[in-house]
């Protein structure tokens, strides 16, 4: 029957091994999106899009209403015009 | 109210009840979103995203938004609106901005139907190079919507079809006829201006089906639809219109109201109120 000890050693290795195959992963995947960003930009020979604070909301703004996809139609309201009312704006067709 | 004109997007933009700036910075962001999403202008982001042979491409921060837009109204509408339908337009005569038009004779219709396969993550977007997108379809209500929130107070952005409301708003419709609007917006969508003709007579328009990638084939001349934003209310309107007869229940089955135009014939939908007068299309 093993000890205590002899149980904690070849655990704590594997974790070890563990966190630094996590750190290389995330590394090389970011390296790999660098890659694509880079290269991805249209009408550019490698230089990638700088993004701002700015875009960084309008993104946060698409995953919110990415995920009211299930409610796109929200409704409004029309009523009859009164006879005598005069319209104060059209609607074409486009 | 006083009223600002422009024109932008191929149409006239009617701006009510903003202050000299406000109705300034409505212009400028209509001639921005223009440049930047146009089809027919080369330069705009669109079109190099149309043109890039990479499968994913980094995208503006308007693209990407109209785009989202885009792909969120493909799957509100099972498809029936598609930016997939590029191709299509070209073929079928749309090739250039709509004055300037001289279609000869239409191709072979370009299936669409192939919206799934874009995807887009944040302004990361991936598709197979060659697919080409046309925005057409949200970007100006879209850009009526944006431009109301500009305005303080009450006040409407008139698009072309499109239109904006903050208070309630009497609206002449195509036709002899006017409506109350109370909340929301307005889209009218329909072959009466954007149609053509071709060489040998045949009529082309605009609205496609994307199942078969040629103009839909419907008794109906336009269709115009009340929805809480632009936005929405012109995605449903042409949905409805490239429908056909089941247009109606579309709208029905939505909670929209709608107001269908044929030859001598007005179709309601969705309890949108009854008129005394006979409207036609014009």
């Amino acid at each position: 029957m093993a000890t205590p000890s002899s149980r904690l050693a070849p655990a704590r290795r594997r974790a070890k091994v563990l966190k630094v195959a996590s750190a290389g992963v995330a590394v090389a995947g970011f390296g790999v999106l660098s890659v694509v960003v880079r290269g991805a930009h249209p009408g550019s020979s490698g230089s990638a899009h700088a993004l701002t604070g700015s875009d960084l909301g309008l993104s946060t703004r698409i995953s919110q209403e990415a995920r009211q996809a299930g409610t796109f139609f929200s409704g409004g309201s029309v009523a009859p015009s009164q006879p005598s009312s005069r319209a104060q704006a059209s609607t074409q067709t486009s | 109210m006083s009223t600002t004109r422009f024109r932008a997007m191929g149409c006239e933009v009617v701006v009510g009840g903003a202050t000299p700036d406000e109705a300034c910075a409505v212009k400028r962001l209509f001639a921005a979103v223009e440049r930047s999403l146009s089809r027919f202008r080369p330069d705009s982001d669109l079109e190099r995203l149309n043109r890039s042979s990479a499968d994913a491409v980094i995208v503006s921060p308007l693209l990407a938004t109209a785009l989202d837009d885009a792909l969120r109204a493909a799957v509100a509408t099972d498809g029936v609106f598609d930016p997939t339908i590029a191709e299509a337009l070209q073929t079928a005569g749309y090739d250039r901005n709509f004055p300037t038009l001289q279609p000869s004779l239409a191709g072979a219709p370009v299936p669409a139907g192939r919206w799934r396969e874009i995807r887009l993550t944040g302004f990361l977007v991936r598709r197979p190079a060659g697919l080409r997108l046309d925005l057409n379809g949200v970007v100006k209500g879209r850009t009526a919507d944006e431009a109301l929130a500009l305005i303080e107070g009450d006040g409407f952005v008139s698009a072309g079809g499109d239109l904006a409301t903050r208070g309630e708003l009497t609206v002449a419709l195509p036709g002899k006829d006017t409506v109350t609007l109370r909340s929301g917006a307005l889209a009218t969508s329909g072959v009466t201006t954007r149609s053509w003709t071709y060489g040998n007579g045949d009529t082309g328009h605009h609205l496609i089906d994307p199942a078969t990638g040629a103009p839909a084939d419907v008794r109906w001349e336009c269709v115009t639809v009340c929805a809480g934003n632009c936005l929405a209310a012109d995605v449903a309107a042409k949905t409805a219109f490239v429908l056909g007869d089941d247009g109606p229940a579309w709208l029905e089955r939505r909670g929209l109201q709608g107001r269908f135009l044929a030859a001598g014939e007005v179709v309601l939908a969705g309890g949108w109120p009854q008129s005394t007068e006979a409207a036609l299309c014009t």
